[in-house]
């Protein structure tokens, strides 16, 4: 191999390396680091539901009060349905454990799904509360990271306004 | 000698990016995945983790048509709710129930099937580890996340 093959691919490693590197450094943070103002800096672990909603919607000092005030009280009201949740998710699994299968699989599946709807209601009427909340070219921007940032928004035990770890129901 | 350097970074980059202070996904800060959870949970070795890994794949080659049924009809919820429509949110809201029973059982199919392949002191820990499978399949947060509302507000 002469010289300037071996030149061609040193420096083709070295873009893979940099795309690669490049790639990491944005997973699951939609790349939005690189982004003028507050997120520029700011590590992904530390990007909350609520830092996340703040800058999609570009959220001022009172909005950003208006929807995590939203947000807690849909988080109180969830309670009994992350109960639910958990109930038929455990239900679902001892019935697998136990080798069960056609009916009883389809109940504790059905009572699943039910529970998983009611979860899904929630989230989506709160959405909507806070889409009617700001202002229409606000709502253009961030509709779409509110979209998938509220699945599982209330699932988790401890609160809503925690960097979303992929856990949803 | 630059050729080898470059390329011991090259292979070195996966190893680099596997390792972090906390467990293998914490490089670059990026959270756990829901995989690195369940394996974590149920303390996969390295030779459960492919097999583990082959069972999810293979389930979950089914739901991607589930996946978009479900995020569809989050959609049309969503856009009742925000023209204040509840019967056209019950509607979506019953069929969401209907779609969210098909994909678990989907998970349920891949759960029992992966807890065959546990190990006895592994399935204490299998009923915590289903908690985690919930939405596996579901798609994750588009790269390109910010924009329009996905359903454009239309009357679907």
């Amino acid at each position: 191999m002469n010289r300037a093959r071996w030149v061609a691919m040193t420096c083709g490693l070295a873009v893979c390396l940099l795309v690669t590197s490049s790639v990491s450094a944005q997973r699951g943070g939609g790349g939005g680091g690189g982004r003028g103002g507050g997120g520029g800096g700011v590590p992904f672990t530390s990007r909350t539901r609520l830092f996340v909603l703040t800058e999609a919607f570009t959220l001022g000092k009172d909005q950003k009060q208006q929807v995590k005030d939203v947000m807690d009280a849909a988080f109180k009201t969830a309670a009994p349905i992350r109960a639910e949740l958990s109930k038929t998710r455990a239900s679902l699994a001892a019935t697998v454990i136990a080798g069960k299968s056609g009916g009883d699989l389809d109940d504790a599946t059905k009572a699943y799904g039910a529970a998983a709807s009611t979860m899904t209601g929630l989230e989506m009427k709160t959405l909507a509360a806070i889409l009617n909340l700001v202002k229409a070219e606000q709502r253009t921007a961030g509709a779409r990271t509110a979209f998938f940032l509220m699945r599982g928004a209330f699932a988790g035990e401890k609160k809503w306004d925690e960097v979303p770890e992929g856990r949803t129901y | 000698m630059i050729v080898r350097i470059v390329l011991a970074l090259f292979l070195a980059t996966p190893v680099l990016l596997a390792q972090g202070e906390d467990g293998p996904s914490a490089a670059f800060g990026r959270p756990r995945t829901l995989f690195e959870q369940f394996s974590e949970t149920l303390k996969l070795d390295k030779a459960q983790v492919p097999v583990v890994q082959q069972i999810l794949t293979t389930a979950g080659s089914d739901a991607p048509p589930l996946a978009q049924e479900l995020m569809t009809l989050r959609e049309r919820i969503m856009n009742a709710e925000l023209t204040n429509r509840p019967d056209a949110a019950k509607v979506a809201l019953d069929s969401y129930s209907i779609a969210a029973a098909k994909m678990a059982a989907i998970e349920a199919s891949a759960f029992a099937k992966v807890y065959q392949a546990l190990k006895p002191n592994q399935q204490p820990k299998a009923t915590e580890a289903f908690g985690l499978l919930g939405g596996i399949f579901m798609p994750g947060v588009p790269s390109a996340s910010r924009g329009a509302p996905p359903a454009g507000g239309g009357d679907r």
